[in-house]
């Protein structure tokens, strides 16, 4: 009896002892030095990707793994995940970097790199936030959402969601098949929007001469504009309705600044607020 | 005890006189260091032993996490918007005469897509037929609006977009495999 306690106790010591050591063991860093506006290249497999930019000169890599090929040459960092190789990685850049991002089964968050983000994924989701400028995100199988101040954004899915939200302006330009389209913002230089059986959801101030196009084919589009914005919205369906306000009345001054909406078998919904 | 530590002894007891007699008896320590030192290695039995199931406990564990690693990165399934009825077309419309370049193009990047193809997964295959059905259904009803309508620019800008549509389709599905 004696011995099976002293096993049992024996066997909770040494797993509280090893459990915290088995803990830290398995985080793994890696630290390279880079030029402010080198390039960073990741491509990974079947392993989730976080990438936040900062004030720092070198790029962090932590993984809780050491299957984790990181290489450079101060002007280019290059890190690598086999598949099986690490579930997730953080990856910590200086802000200023251009960031290339590949995944094969992995979602991707970027967060404040305000250099040029290009990032694509089969299967995952792909987010951009912060401080991004310029960015180009496609997935196939993913929802791809940037939601950034100011900047000049292309993104697309097959059968994913795709959100552009430019809170002080930019240009939007974003594509799906079978997902939604929503893009929003203020003031948009530029703005299209393109999906088939998905729909489309504009909220935006428009100026300038655009192009400003919102498509769908069996889909329904709604546009919000602001009340006094001088825009002109050309909306036609073939099959469908269409609820536009503005219909046949351009708004005053908007003589550049027309929004085109097609539907080929879906409804229009213009909305003024 | 290290190795060094251990050589060093060696080497102190060898140098050590082999002829003193000893002081007393010496078998009752003996003795009594033998039975510690075998309650010692009852004691290393049992700490080896928690340690082997502590090491299955962690294995197991482990495996069980990485089993359990939820799939975040895949996609939820697509809110698609509830389409308006779309026409119904009995049987497929033959192209039209200014499809042919667009087919032609399309011959080209479905043989660069078709290498892709052994590499995908069954989902990611189900992903891209669907998406490129969808495509191809909206090409037809198109098609056949535009030969009832054939004077309607509208329709026939709307038939280079879905076809467009289409090869932009297979080039950026060709483009994100060929990362794979």
């Amino acid at each position: 009896m004696r011995a099976l306690l002293s096993s049992i106790a024996a066997f909770l010591v040494v797993l509280l002892a090893a459990a915290p050591r088995a803990l830290a063991q398995t985080s793994n860093e890696s630290t390279l030095t880079i030029a402010p506006d080198g390039v960073v290249s990741i491509h990974v497999v079947d392993c989730n990707v976080h990438v936040v930019g900062s004030t720092r000169r070198d790029v962090k890599v932590t993984a809780p793994s050491n299957d984790v090929r990181v290489t450079g040459d101060g002007s280019h960092v290059s890190i690598t995940v086999r598949p099986g190789g690490a579930p997730s990685m953080d990856v910590a850049v200086p802000s200023g970097v251009h960031l290339e991002v590949h995944g094969v089964e992995a979602t991707v968050t970027i967060h404040d790199v305000a250099g040029p983000v290009q990032a694509g994924t089969v299967d995952g989701n792909i987010s951009v936030d912060g401080a991004g400028h310029d960015v180009e995100a496609s997935s196939v199988s993913g929802s791809v959402d940037v939601s950034i101040k100011h900047g000049d954004v292309r993104a697309s899915s097959v059968s994913g969601t795709v959100s552009i939200h430019l809170a002080t302006g930019g240009a939007a330009w974003a594509k799906t098949v079978s997902g939604p389209v929503t893009v929003g913002g203020a003031p948009l230089t530029r703005a299209e929007a393109r999906t088939h059986s998905g729909t489309v959801d504009i909220d935006a101030r428009l100026e300038g001469d655009g192009p400003f196009e919102a498509h769908t084919h069996s889909g329904n589009v709604h546009v919000v504009l602001p009340k006094t914005a001088p825009v002109t919205v050309d909306a036609r369906t073939h099959h469908g309705r269409v609820d536009n306000p503005d219909a046949g009345t351009p708004a005053p001054g908007a003589a550049h600044t027309v929004l085109t909406v097609w539907t080929f078998s879906g409804d229009v919904h213009v909305e003024r607020k | 005890m290290t190795d060094r530590e251990r050589d060093s002894l060696r080497e102190r007891v060898d140098r050590l006189p082999r002829e003193v007699p000893p002081a007393r008896d010496l078998w009752p320590d003996v003795a009594r260091a033998i039975e510690a030192s075998r309650r010692r290695a009852r004691v290393y039995r049992a700490v080896a032993m928690a340690s082997t199931l502590a090491a299955a406990a962690a294995i197991a564990l482990f495996v069980g996490v990485a089993g359990r690693r939820t799939p975040g990165h895949l996609a939820v399934s697509p809110s698609v918007s509830t389409p308006a009825p779309t026409p119904v077309v009995a049987a497929p419309p033959p192209p039209l005469p200014e499809e042919n370049a667009y087919q032609g193009a399309e011959r080209l990047l479905d043989a660069e897509l078709d290498e892709r193809r052994a590499s995908l997964k069954p989902a990611q295959a189900a992903v891209l037929d669907d998406n490129l059905r969808i495509v191809d259904r909206a090409i037809e009803t198109t098609r056949a609006e535009v030969r009832e309508h054939p004077e309607d620019p509208e329709l026939r800008a709307e038939l280079d977009r879905v076809w467009e549509d289409k090869l932009d389709l297979i080039r950026q599905a060709t483009e994100l495999y060929s990362e794979m």
